[in-house]
């Protein structure tokens, strides 16, 4: 078994797809860490405020000139417009430095993309070699089949997972710099880090359970094309169209539960789901796609 | 050779067995396998294929197209199941992954066009494989040499050609050092001096003990190198053994006739009555061999003399569409 699991790891890494998606990715980082760093910079807090204080002057006399904001008939009732648009312009200093505590929401949003990904490599992976046929070859070496499955599908998850916490910690590394030279690390401390763990770990999970489920897909269907396929169909008819009929089934679709697997907390709404309880449907999720794959590579017959 | 004769697609051992007994390296009885298919329907790929295969030499495996070759080479790897009958590949059987696992390391294959990486390079293929029986990058590359592909080794396998494609689907299955080797068509789209080589190769493997199950149409090639041959149509195998046998079983359709007038004796031959043709200045006479005495009596009453008299030599192809039942009528 485990000559098998090096041979599909080799495998995996060396596929043309996965090199250069991960070539894009490091100049996505690279480019992402130099744009924050241009972009970032430090200024007095007086001099923010006084620009503050500026801003809303200007806003608030092109409010008070009614260039935007409600007609004078549909003001509140004993309210100058003059009152009205002092009441609802509001002084907030723009902060133009980079934040190094904001990376738990960077993290939140980049986990996103990071779980597509591994849900198309995966499928591809397996799409792939039903399409040249090397399914077959394989066989010819290795006839048990449950073995090789579980040796791909279990590479494919731990790559997801561990390429998922490897790109978030370049990107750690990547932007921390804007953060130290011309950003602030406030609020940088202990629970921050541990906050941003849990999102990057829980983040690297999700990419396993769509890594398993994009390969099992792939696996039954023996084709890339059916998995994305019925990701994308899965994504706009069971949760948009149904989910917008039928909310009360969102607390068992997939997206719902990765936001809450990803958020680390409940989300405020009418989804009735703690994080054990999305993390446990997830996975069993995906293993019941995994069995149902194995279940049929094992007796249909390959031509 | 302990195989004393053969019996349909049985080889006869010696009666008592014991040492002169053959060792079957593979047997089927009874093998069905059926395809169903939304839109042909229901295809019968064998329909009952008895077939045994002794050790040693290289058994030819001939059938056209659809007749269930490959469907009883996937049968024997374990790649399809069949619903009924059995198999056996060095006394293991194929639907039991298990079993099966037990022999593979023995037996090396080629199912229909060697299936391989397209984006990895001939080396790297071979090394992937290598590597799940712990075979190391020293022998893949005497074998890469040996198929003579060391100079394209590193070359992405996209590259290669037909022919090249098939040294390597060869070399993979050789790369096991394996007993038993089952080759699906491993001449397709080799040029006549690559033919030459796999042919000379597959010999050579044989003579060092290894049984080589050959499926094929070339029949010319099958009738250079096979030792023995089962001709399989519609799922079933016809009467097979010896390269030999099997020829002796083609109906012989004609003598050939030399004589230093071929005119003359054309005239002749056709005066009496008997279908006769002149190509290339000999003399071919539609009489089966046993009524021969005919030609000569008709041509020594006009005082012609043969120079030669012989039957009419029978190909394995010639056989292969009689048994098959696919001859043109003569």
């Amino acid at each position: 078994m485990s000559g098998l699991l090096v041979v599909e790891l080799r495998r995996f890494l060396a596929r043309r797809l996965v090199r250069a998606v991960a070539v894009l990715v490091m100049v996505g980082i690279v480019i992402a860490g130099i744009a924050t760093l241009a972009k970032s910079h430090r200024s007095d807090a007086g001099a923010l405020e006084a620009q503050a204080r500026a801003d809303r002057d200007r806003i608030v006399a092109e409010c008070i000139s009614g260039r935007f904001g409600p007609p004078t008939e549909a003001l509140p009732p004993g309210q100058s417009r003059e009152e009205f648009c002092r009441s609802v312009v509001t002084s907030e200093p723009n902060d133009p430095r980079f934040h190094l505590m904001s990376l738990v929401d960077v993290f939140k949003g980049t986990t996103v993309p990071l779980v597509l990904l591994a849900w198309v490599l995966s499928a591809s992976f397996i799409g792939a070699e039903w399409h040249a046929g090397t399914v077959t070859t394989l066989l010819t070496w290795e006839p048990r089949r449950i073995r090789v499955l579980v040796a791909k599908v279990a590479v494919c998850m731990a790559l997801a997972f561990v390429g998922t916490v490897a790109i978030q910690a370049l990107l750690l590394g990547a932007l921390t710099p804007a953060a130290v030279l011309r950003g602030t690390t406030e609020g940088v401390n202990g629970a921050w880090f541990r906050e941003l763990s849990g999102v990057v770990l829980r983040g690297g999970a999700l990419a396993a359970i769509g890594a398993g489920i994009g390969f099992s897909i792939a696996s039954v269907a023996r084709g890339t094309a059916a998995a994305l396929g019925a990701g994308f169909g899965y994504l706009l008819v069971v949760e948009q169209l149904i989910g917008a009929v039928r909310q009360g089934w969102r607390s068992w679709f997939l997206v719902w539960n990765a936001a809450v697997l990803v958020n680390g907390h409940r989300l405020a709404g009418d989804i009735p789901r703690s994080l054990a309880e999305a993390a446990l449907l997830l996975s069993l999720y995906a293993a019941g796609a995994v069995v149902v794959a194995i279940g049929a590579f094992r007796t249909r017959d390959v031509t | 050779m302990p195989v004393v004769g053969w019996h349909g697609c049985y080889p006869l051992a010696r009666p008592g067995g014991g040492s002169d007994a053959f060792m079957t390296v593979i047997e089927t009885r009874a093998l069905r396998k059926e395809y169903v298919r939304a839109r042909r329907g229901r295809t019968i790929a064998l329909a009952g294929l008895d077939l045994s295969i002794p050790e040693g030499g290289v058994f030819g495996f001939l059938g056209p197209n659809g007749s269930g070759k490959t469907t009883t080479i996937r049968c024997l790897l374990g790649l399809i199941r069949p619903p009924a009958g059995s198999a056996r590949l060095l006394g293991a059987d194929p639907t039991s992954q298990t079993e099966l696992a037990r022999v593979v390391s023995r037996v090396g294959s080629i199912v229909e066009t060697p299936a391989l990486f397209p984006g990895f390079s001939g080396r790297r293929n071979l090394e992937l494989l290598g590597r799940l029986e712990g075979i190391g990058p020293k022998a893949v590359g005497a074998m890469l040499a040996r198929v003579g592909l060391a100079d394209r080794a590193n070359d992405r396998v996209r590259t290669y050609s037909l022919g090249m494609r098939q040294r390597l689907g060869i070399a993979a299955a050789l790369l096991k050092d394996p007993e038993v080797l089952i080759l699906d068509e491993p001449a397709n789209g080799l040029d006549p001096a690559g033919m030459k080589e796999v042919r000379d190769l597959l010999r050579s493997l044989a003579d060092e003990g290894r049984t080589v199950f050959l499926s094929s149409h070339l029949l010319g090639e099958v009738q250079q190198i096979c030792d023995r041959v089962a001709i399989l149509s519609r799922g079933r195998c016809i009467p097979a053994g010896p390269v030999g046998e099997v020829l002796a079983r083609g109906q012989v359709a004609g003598m050939l006739v030399r004589v230093d007038d071929a005119a003359g004796a054309l005239a002749a031959l056709t005066a009496a009555g008997l279908g006769a043709s002149l190509q290339d200045g000999v003399v071919r006479v539609e009489v089966a061999p046993q009524d021969a005495a005919v030609i000569t009596k008709a041509l020594a009453d006009r005082g012609l003399y043969l120079k030669e008299l012989r039957p009419e030599e029978v190909s394995l192809e010639r056989v292969f569409l009689e048994l098959t039942g696919e001859a043109p009528s003569t």
